[in-house]
């Protein structure tokens, strides 16, 4: 193929051979063939803030590029059973909890907008009540084909205890589970 | 301002033919993205013979076709506890089942033949001890980039009774696990 600046400004001459269209076309073709084994369309990755979250969203964001999927971040704020009434002790839960999904929520667009290229498809989501089972309502709201998870989010008890959160969606997830940790052979470039 | 068309290899350019991009070549310019860094050489496939286990093959497969990585099937064979008395008193060991590991290559060996056309190159191994010890153990000796490990799925009851050792191995492995089970939205 030949490109060359024309007369009139803002146009070019291109010349295209026999072998040019050959190319256009199996490059047409060449998309509709890899999707075929794989139909990986939706990641969910569910994230804490931690340094292990990011790792998470560090191997999240090739995966959707490879598969060409969308990538949901989660984030759940916890909050089990809480009492009420008198019992309370004369603080709003459901205030806090409120307040703690709205910067959730700022912090997730952020992070979106910090880690993430413009090439991949991204929605947030903030959710609350106990961290298993939102995220795996998750996954099942959102018709997820992979959850990308972390391990030693915050626990307190680093580099002996997985984080049960993950032990249990691994147990009860409804799609494929990948977990990734910290420390460890990667393959992913960083 | 009278233009020239520029010189090309020390040559004029003649008058070209003008084709315009046709709309597929046009949206393939703009949107082909920098290919994606995910290097997976080398796989570890765990497998029980259950069928679970037939799930975390057929990702297997699709991994090997997409990445070309290498695969290595896993066998597990549990030893077999033994004591004696020599006269001192009672001693505890334990030693590997001879014939279940003999049982076990071969059926993996037929395994790995059935699966020949699918997936090209795979190698086969059969250890004996505690499942997720030596699955962790085998991974790091191949440095192997991913596991794929099919788990049961056992909730409840047969959880607490029969452990996991798919949640074993995620917390010990040296590498990302992922974990598939048998009736799941597919991601193959």
């Amino acid at each position: 193929m030949k490109i060359q600046p024309a007369k009139r400004s803002g146009n070019v001459l291109v010349e295209s051979g026999p072998a040019d269209e050959l190319l256009l076309e199996r490059s047409e073709r060449f998309g509709a063939e890899e999707k075929t084994p794989f139909k990986l369309k939706n990641i969910l990755v569910p994230i804490d803030f931690s340094a292990c979250s990011k790792k998470a969203l560090q191997y999240a964001i090739p995966f959707a590029r490879q598969f060409n999927a969308t990538l949901t971040l989660v984030h759940v704020v916890q909050s089990n059973y809480f009492p009420g009434g008198e019992f309370s002790g004369g603080y709003d839960f459901a205030r806090a909890v409120k307040e703690l999904r709205e910067s959730g929520g700022q912090q997730l667009a952020k992070l979106v907008l910090e880690e993430v290229d413009e090439f991949v498809r991204v929605k947030t989501a903030v959710r609350a009540g106990p961290p298993v089972q939102e995220i795996v309502a998750a996954a099942r709201e959102l018709e997820s084909d992979l959850i990308l998870l972390s391990t030693h989010g915050r626990t307190g008890l680093k580099h002996v205890f997985l984080g049960s959160v993950a032990e249990n969606i691994v147990r009860l997830a409804p799609c494929p589970v990948l977990v990734v940790r910290e420390h460890e052979r990667e393959f992913v470039a960083n | 301002m009278k233009t020239r068309t520029p010189k090309v290899n020390g040559k004029r350019a003649r008058a070209l033919k003008v084709v315009r991009l046709s709309g597929a070549a046009r949206n393939h310019a703009a949107e082909i993205p920098a290919p994606a860094p995910l290097k997976l050489k080398s796989i570890l496939v765990p497998v029980d013979f259950s069928s679970p286990s037939k799930k975390a093959l057929v990702y297997a497969q699709a991994f090997a076709r997409k990445f070309g990585a290498a695969i290595t099937l896993l066998h597990v064979v549990e030893p077999i506890p033994w004591s004696a008395d020599y006269g001192y008193g009672e001693v505890h060991g334990v030693g590997p089942n001879e014939y279940l590991l003999k049982r076990c290559r071969s059926q993996l060996e037929t395994l790995r033949r059935r699966q020949a056309e699918a997936l090209s190159g795979c190698q086969t191994t059969v250890r004996s001890g505690k499942a997720f010890d030596e699955i962790v153990k085998a991974a790091k000796e191949l440095d192997a980039d991913l596991i794929l490990l099919a788990t049961h799925g056992y909730t409840g009851l047969d959880h607490t009774l029969l452990g996991s050792t798919a949640e074993k191995v995620v917390r010990h492995a040296p590498c990302p696990v992922l974990i598939v089970r048998p009736e799941e939205r597919d991601s193959v």
